[in-house]
């Protein structure tokens, strides 16, 4: 299946209802003051603007009305357009509208004027070109054709518009030429309906290309409108004779009106109508009528030497390079067939022993610009290897095709391209190189002579960063800041600690008081002993209790440490320090002090106070 | 031996005057240790070096190869001594050989203008494609891999000593901290382009072909369908290896095997 949409026709074509005079002048003078309005808005030809102009159908009968419509892309008109004088046909205002249209995130404005054209007397009738101005700048339509048969003639589908919906194959042309592109479309006609389903095209001895699908639009066909959905696909013939293409065939579900539902209540009569469907959907197939082709065999006259089957339109490009290498050095042959027709098809004759060459198959790769891939280019790239410096040149390159349209053979031709090929390994008498130098570069014609300085040597070996010497120096600052770092955080802790900055201050005191004490008790010098002794004493007990050294006295005995439990033999003998101390301090003389022993007493009892936790 | 007395200003320093002095003479041998040696016998690879050069001179060029070659095979390397061999091996006719000294010499040092036109030239004669260098890669500046690591190592000694003064002075940490932004995002560039250098030259390692005619083939061994018929001088790409053969990337044809002996690695 190809395809899927839902579509509905319109019910009702833009009709107006005028006199049909020539040129309407009351419905011209409006839309001069509407175009005039728009114009006043913008004036210039926008980017993208284009006019197109259409007829509804192509056969009318007299005293029928095709309708003829304008549409302006991306622009509107400065004025009414000049319709041309065509004897015998008549235009007549009927209305205009306007659309935006978002395709592929491109929006587009539309404008639209429509015109009923009727004609007075039966014949084929052509509508010239005729310019229309936008701004400062004309754009220019499309001869169209009509034909007119007479009021009692029958019209050629008129069978078609009594049906809901009806499929066609068209083909442009259907005499064709082996291997030709023949573009095909497939039209479906519909009223009204949904879910199309399009089966594959068939076709004995013809192979069909990418399907793309046209823009939906409004036809009408005798006295009916239409929906037509359009697809485009291409067929290209592989035999020759009498073949039959298609038929081209579709499922879809109809839109078919019901007829009315009889009540059955209040509510079915107040709001049946309204809430019921009015048509039901109706699956159908539908199969247009093949289309007889006659394929005819290329001509065997005229017929070129190295012709591969290639038929189109075409032109070709050729590029060769490196033009000046070594011998068996290769040489890259890049030939760009651009044009119409059937890209991938496109073969190249081998290429012929050339002397002195050596070649290798190509590659080749196609690149396509239309949805259809029928327009675009094929390259093919190739390698030839000089075997000898005795070859001047690439040889010249041709390629033949045939063209259908002015059915005739065609041969593109390359002419030599002259090369150099130095001997193998050869690196004297050199051109002037000027590919690969960058802009602003001299052209060199030989390499730089010697350097005379040795500069500075370096041992060949591992890379600098990898080598372990390197590496371990670089951990230096790691282990410099890593010892900032615990430096600094220490000195953070002692901070936010000042009882062990106390602690660590009374116990360098005493380490370093020490040798002091024993100087003074070996000197019996009581008073610098006690004083010191007592000093000694009042700092280990106020870190330890947390209070300033001075407020400690012998009080704190009996207040402070026994309470908190500090064993007797701690107590005793520092209830005699202080006692001794005391007396040496405020009586001094008055006893007879044994400083060796109260020496000590004295560390016996710091230590045994530093070992105290409260 | 006279030893310094008590008297001498050196003995007299303070603490803070001692440890730098410390530090300096920390410094100083830390170069030593780092680049002891480089100048022994200096003089006889000047020797050797200026009779390379008379030979190529005369026209020797074989004799000055050898020349070069014999200061390459006792383990020294400079610039000049790659891009001399790179113009002998030119001379000679030897074009993928002189492509590849070029590269070595480029490498070594990549500002130098002669290198960098004799390299064109030579790849110029070739005609084989080079890949071409991304915009954003000429745009970093063009160091080599040495000096890539000395800048990288600056950066890391900076933006470390920075972040030390940070945790001693904490009190001066407002213009620190702008320092130490600076000093890491030139840390960081500085580590990439060391990366991206490290890269190019050892993570994928080049070949040039040094032998006219050396056939790339689809697989490892003599037998494989031949891919293409690569000239002498054609840059390439070594992917991957096995036995003789290595897989090589960078010809028109794309990846393919080549005999080990067409090819010399661009690696000194």
């Amino acid at each position: 299946m190809w395809a899927s949409w839902t579509w509905k026709a319109a019910t009702a074509s833009p009709a107006g209802t005028g006199d049909r005079v020539r040129r309407a002048p009351g419905g011209r003078a409006l839309l001069a003051v509407l175009l005039s309005v728009a114009a006043a808005l913008g004036s210039g030809v926008a980017r993208g603007a284009s006019l197109t102009a259409t007829l509804d159908r192509s056969i009318i009968r007299i005293g029928e009305a095709a309708k003829l419509s304008l549409q302006f892309e991306n622009c509107q008109p400065a004025e009414a357009p000049n319709l041309p004088d065509v004897p015998n046909l008549q235009f007549t205002y009927s209305g205009q509208g306007s659309s935006f249209r978002l395709e592929n995130g491109r929006q587009t404005a539309l404008q639209t004027l429509y015109y009923f054209v009727m004609a007075s007397q039966p014949g084929d009738y052509t509508i010239p070109a005729f310019a229309v101005p936008i701004g400062t700048d004309r754009l220019s339509t499309s001869p169209l054709t009509l034909k007119v048969l007479k009021s009692n003639e029958r019209l050629p589908d008129e069978d078609l518009q009594t049906q809901a919906a009806f499929l066609k194959l068209v083909v442009p042309k259907t005499e064709a030429y082996v291997g030709e592109v023949v573009p095909v479309d497939i039209q479906l006609y519909v009223v009204s309906g949904e879910g199309l389903q399009l089966e594959p095209l068939t076709g004995e001895g013809f192979t069909f290309g990418k399907l793309q699908q046209l823009p939906q639009r409004q036809v009408q066909v005798g006295n009916r409108t239409f929906a037509l959905v359009a697809l485009r696909t291409t067929a290209v013939a592989n035999k020759t004779g009498e073949l039959q293409l298609g038929p081209a065939e579709c499922r879809l579900n109809l839109r078919v009106p019901t007829g009315r539902r009889r009540p059955r209540g209040v509510f079915d009569d107040m709001f049946g109508d309204m809430f019921a469907p009015t048509y039901e959907l109706r699956p159908t197939r539908l199969a247009s009528d093949p289309v007889r082709m006659t394929v005819r065999p290329l001509p065997a006259e005229g017929r070129p030497e190295g012709f591969t089957g290639t038929v189109g339109e075409y032109a070709m490009q050729v590029s060769v390079g490196p033009t000046n290498v070594a011998v068996g050095e290769p040489i890259t042959l890049k030939l760009r067939v651009a044009g119409k027709g059937a890209l991938d098809g496109i073969r190249l004759p081998p290429l012929p022993a050339w002397p002195g060459f050596a070649s290798y198959p190509p590659t080749s790769q196609v690149e396509t610009t239309d949805p259809l891939g029928i327009e675009g280019s094929k390259t093919f790239e190739f390698d030839v290897v000089p075997q000898t410096n005795s070859v001047t040149a690439v040889p010249a390159l041709g390629f033949s095709f045939f063209n259908p349209v002015r059915k005739v053979y065609e041969r593109l031709t390359h002419p030599a391209t002259p090369i150099i090929v130095r001997p193998a390994g050869a690196a004297m008498a050199l051109p002037p190189i000027a590919a690969n130098t960058p802009a602003g570069t001299p052209v060199m014609r030989d390499i730089v002579p010697l350097k005379q300085r040795l500069g500075t040597l370096s041992v060949i070996g591992p890379p600098l960063h990898r080598s372990t010497r390197f590496l371990a120096v670089q951990m230096i600052p790691l282990i410099l800041f890593a010892a900032a770092w615990g430096w600094r955080r220490r000195l953070d802790h002692l901070a936010r600690n000042p009882r062990v900055v106390r602690r660590r201050a009374v116990a360098r005191l005493i380490r370093e008081s020490q040798a002091e004490l024993r100087r003074a008790a070996a000197a019996g010098d009581a008073d610098g002993f006690c004083a010191l002794a007592l000093r000694l004493l009042q700092e280990r007990i106020g870190e330890r209790l947390d209070q300033p050294a001075a407020a400690i006295t012998d009080a704190v005995v009996e207040e402070q440490l026994r309470p908190r439990g500090v064993p007797e033999e701690v107590l005793s003998p520092l209830r005699e320090l202080f006692l001794a101390c005391n007396e040496q301090r405020y009586a001094p003389g008055s006893a007879r002090l044994d400083l060796a022993v109260l020496t000590t007493q004295l560390e016996s009892v710091l230590r045994q106070l530093n070992k105290l936790s409260f | 031996m006279v030893f310094a007395s008590s008297k001498d200003p050196v003995l007299r320093l303070t603490p803070r005057r001692r440890s730098v002095a410390g530090l300096g003479l920390i410094g100083v041998w830390l170069a030593c240790w780092l680049l002891g040696g480089n100048a022994k016998a200096a003089g006889s690879f000047e020797a050797l070096f200026d009779q390379a050069n008379q030979a190529y001179e005369r026209g020797q060029f074989t004799n000055a190869i050898a020349g070069y070659q014999e200061l390459l095979d006792a383990g020294r390397q400079s610039a000049a001594v790659h891009y001399n061999l790179g113009n002998a091996y030119f001379r000679a006719g030897k074009t993928g050989r002189a492509i590849c000294h070029y590269r070595l010499a480029e490498r070594l040092a990549p500002r130098d203008p002669d290198v960098q036109a004799n390299l064109r030239f030579a790849r110029g004669t070739v005609g084989a494609a080079v890949a071409p260098v991304p915009v954003w890669r000429r745009m970093l500046p063009r160091l080599s891999l040495v000096q890539w690591t000395w800048l990288t190592a600056a950066c890391w000694w900076c933006f470390l000593g920075l972040l030390t003064a940070l945790v001693c002075l904490p009190e001066r940490r407002i213009v620190l901290r702008r320092g130490l932004f600076a000093a890491l995002i030139a840390l960081l560039l500085a580590s990439a382009g060391l990366g991206l250098r490290w890269r190019d030259e050892h993570a994928r390692p080049a070949a040039v072909v040094v032998q006219p005619d050396s056939i790339l083939r689809h697989g490892p061994l003599d037998e494989s369908p031949s891919l293409q018929t690569l000239p002498d001088g054609q840059e390439l790409t070594v992917l991957d290896e096995k036995d003789d053969w290595l897989q090589v990337s960078g010809a028109s044809r794309g990846i393919g095997w080549l005999r080990r002996d067409r090819v010399a690695r661009v690696d000194p």
